[in-house]
């Protein structure tokens, strides 16, 4: 009876019911069938109230809704052209320098290729990349910049593992960069290849867009500057954040209307948070019984007999993020997976922050993965491509990542340098 | 009338959303500020962790609304392209009533624990008894429960006025 029903609700998850209805009903089940009354599960749920660091998770998404929703792209990209489009394929490089500012700030919700895409989809066939490289390039920078600070999965996974967000901010920094540079290099050689078109490089220019965009290049550095100086703690960033973005965007740019404006993106920033929050603390209830039922350990035992190494492990953490990746959302992923990976990974003696880097790199690579990826779908929603084209056009980067990873996997002093 | 309840139910969620994001964003300027004249209120971080805890439920009744639960939505995008409309609403309308049973299960068992809480807790931050913070749970679940069960109705009777 019980295999039944759980059955019955993977099915019902498979048939798109909502994540945290799929978890309440599991709980239910397991709760009920050993003997514990429900009104644990409403404990369960109200552990996520005595979370310290949750508020960063509503205040940074705030701001970046408020930054998508201004002329923030606009100003900033045309910063980044001026510093670096006059370079062989110093548009592409544009285009993913601020994918990933924006990708940071707004979590990876589909907000970048949704707000940034339009803008960059013509400015790369102006330069004449191919279709393909432009598509291609747009889906994959949509989860671009998931590894630096502030993005919501890092703080995600930094409240769902129990560890440091400041020390999860500093370790993603290194291994984004690799992504990014990696991906600057193939644009580089697919703009030389094409003969592309650079502007040319203008002071005046660089100084009128510097100018134009001049309260929006302080930001990540009163972000990370004052916890790293040792001035806030993230919590009290992301209040500092939102509240210099709101000033930005309502007072100094007028791009937000305080009465018309302010209360929608409220609203759309908090239904994501809310969403999320939401899975976070139905989860919790799941993988608490999981942990009591021991299922960690015994997934350890099994995979005890069958790898002995860590590198043999790693490779299979890699391949199965990838899968999960591929499968769920980043954040009901990161809450439900990583409670069971952890001890596992501490055990074949993984280092947490290392682990939480290769983590998350899986997860972004999962977004651009067919058939599945949610990327893609945004991106053929966007442009109004067939899925199978954007399959096709993600491939290159698709294979490039893959690489990152292996190095980022394997070479893990790149995300421990600082520590 | 389901329409006029269910936009009466956003207005409400989207302005408990603008209040406590204001309050939660207000309060912890405060105390860094106050922070520098060495003056802190012990109250305001518990205040706002339950501020953020009311803002998700009243997020997530925005979501509702809109459809916006993150999910495994393969066979819902497949139903869209096939512009099958009557059985997408159906099974919206299913996939609703399922979700209305959920929150409504947490709805009864946050209740029970909301009752046990009033008799047994205790006095907590700015004196609120722990019995009041507590029942954000039932009023959240409650609220999510309310607007699955609109959702139902809006997919069950829209075709009949077009």
């Amino acid at each position: 009876m019980e295999a039944f029903l759980y059955i019955f609700i993977l099915g019902l998850a498979i048939l798109g019911t909502p994540i945290f209805v799929v978890m309440i009903l599991f709980s239910a089940v397991a709760f009920s069938f050993a003997d514990i009354e429900l009104s644990a599960l409403a404990i369960e749920v109200y552990k996520i109230a005595s979370a310290p660091t949750l508020l960063t998770i509503p205040l940074f998404t705030f701001a970046g809704y408020m930054m998508a929703e201004a002329k923030s792209p606009q100003r900033l990209l045309r910063l980044a052209q001026a510093s670096f489009g006059w370079l062989p394929g110093g548009v592409a490089i544009v285009s993913l320098i601020i994918c990933a500012f924006f990708t940071a700030f707004t979590g990876a919700s589909g907000v970048t290729i949704i707000a940034l895409g339009g803008l960059l989809y013509p400015m790369l066939l102006k330069e004449k990349y191919s279709e393909k490289f432009s598509l291609g390039l747009i889906t994959t920078s949509g989860s671009l910049g998931l590894l630096f600070p502030p993005s919501l999965p890092i703080i995600l996974y930094g409240i769902v593992a129990k560890v440091n967000i400041d020390d999860l901010f500093l370790a993603g920094l290194v291994p984004g960069m690799i992504l990014i540079l990696i991906l600057s290099m193939y644009s580089l050689y697919k703009g030389d290849r094409n003969f592309t078109r650079t502007q040319k490089f203008s002071v005046n220019e660089l100084k009128s867009s510097f100018f134009a965009a001049r309260y929006e290049v302080p930001l990540p550095f009163i972000v990370l500057g004052g916890i790293y100086g040792g001035f806030m703690t993230p919590t009290e960033a992301s209040a500092i954040c939102a509240f210099y973005v709101f000033i930005m965007e309502c007072f100094l740019y007028k791009d937000i209307s305080l009465s018309k404006d302010l209360p929608r993106v409220m609203k759309e920033s908090m239904s994501l948070v809310g969403a999320i929050i939401l899975i976070l603390c139905c989860a919790l209830a799941v993988t608490n019984y999981l942990v009591d039922e021991e299922v960690p350990v015994r997934i350890l035992e099994l995979m005890k007999s069958l790898i002995d190494d860590k590198f043999t492990f790693l490779l299979c953490l890699n391949i199965f993020l990838l899968v999960v990746g591929a499968m769920m959302d980043i954040f009901s992923a990161i809450i439900v997976v990583v409670p069971l990976i952890l001890p596992i990974a501490t055990e074949f003696g993984v280092d947490p922050i290392h682990l939480a880097i290769i983590f998350l790199t899986n997860l972004e690579i999962g977004y651009i993965t067919p058939p599945v990826g949610i990327n893609l779908f945004i991106s053929s929603f966007r442009f109004n491509k067939s899925v199978t084209q954007i399959y096709k056009d993600v491939v290159p980067f698709l294979l490039l990542l893959l690489g990152a990873l292996i190095i980022i996997t394997y070479i893990p002093w790149l995300s421990l340098l600082w520590f | 009338m389901i329409k006029l309840i269910n936009s009466f139910l956003d207005e409400v969620s989207k302005w408990g959303i603008v209040i406590c994001l204001t309050a939660m964003l207000g309060l912890t300027l405060m105390n860094i500020i106050l922070r520098w004249f060495e003056i802190s209120f012990y109250w305001s971080e518990p205040l706002v962790r339950h501020l953020v805890f009311l803002a998700t439920f009243f997020g997530a009744s925005i979501a509702t609304g809109k459809k916006q639960h993150i999910k495994v939505d393969l066979l819902v995008r497949f139903l869209e392209k096939k512009d099958k409309k009557r059985i997408t609403k159906g099974f919206d309308a299913f996939i609703s009533l399922i979700a209305m049973t959920a929150t409504l299960i947490m709805f009864f068992a946050s209740l029970d624990l909301v009752q046990i809480e009033f008799e047994f807790g205790k006095l907590e931050f700015l004196n609120i008894h722990s019995g009041y913070l507590l029942s954000i749970i039932p009023f959240g679940f409650g609220l999510l429960s309310l607007r699955f069960f609109i959702r139902v109705l809006l997919n069950l009777t829209r075709p009949r006025e077009n």
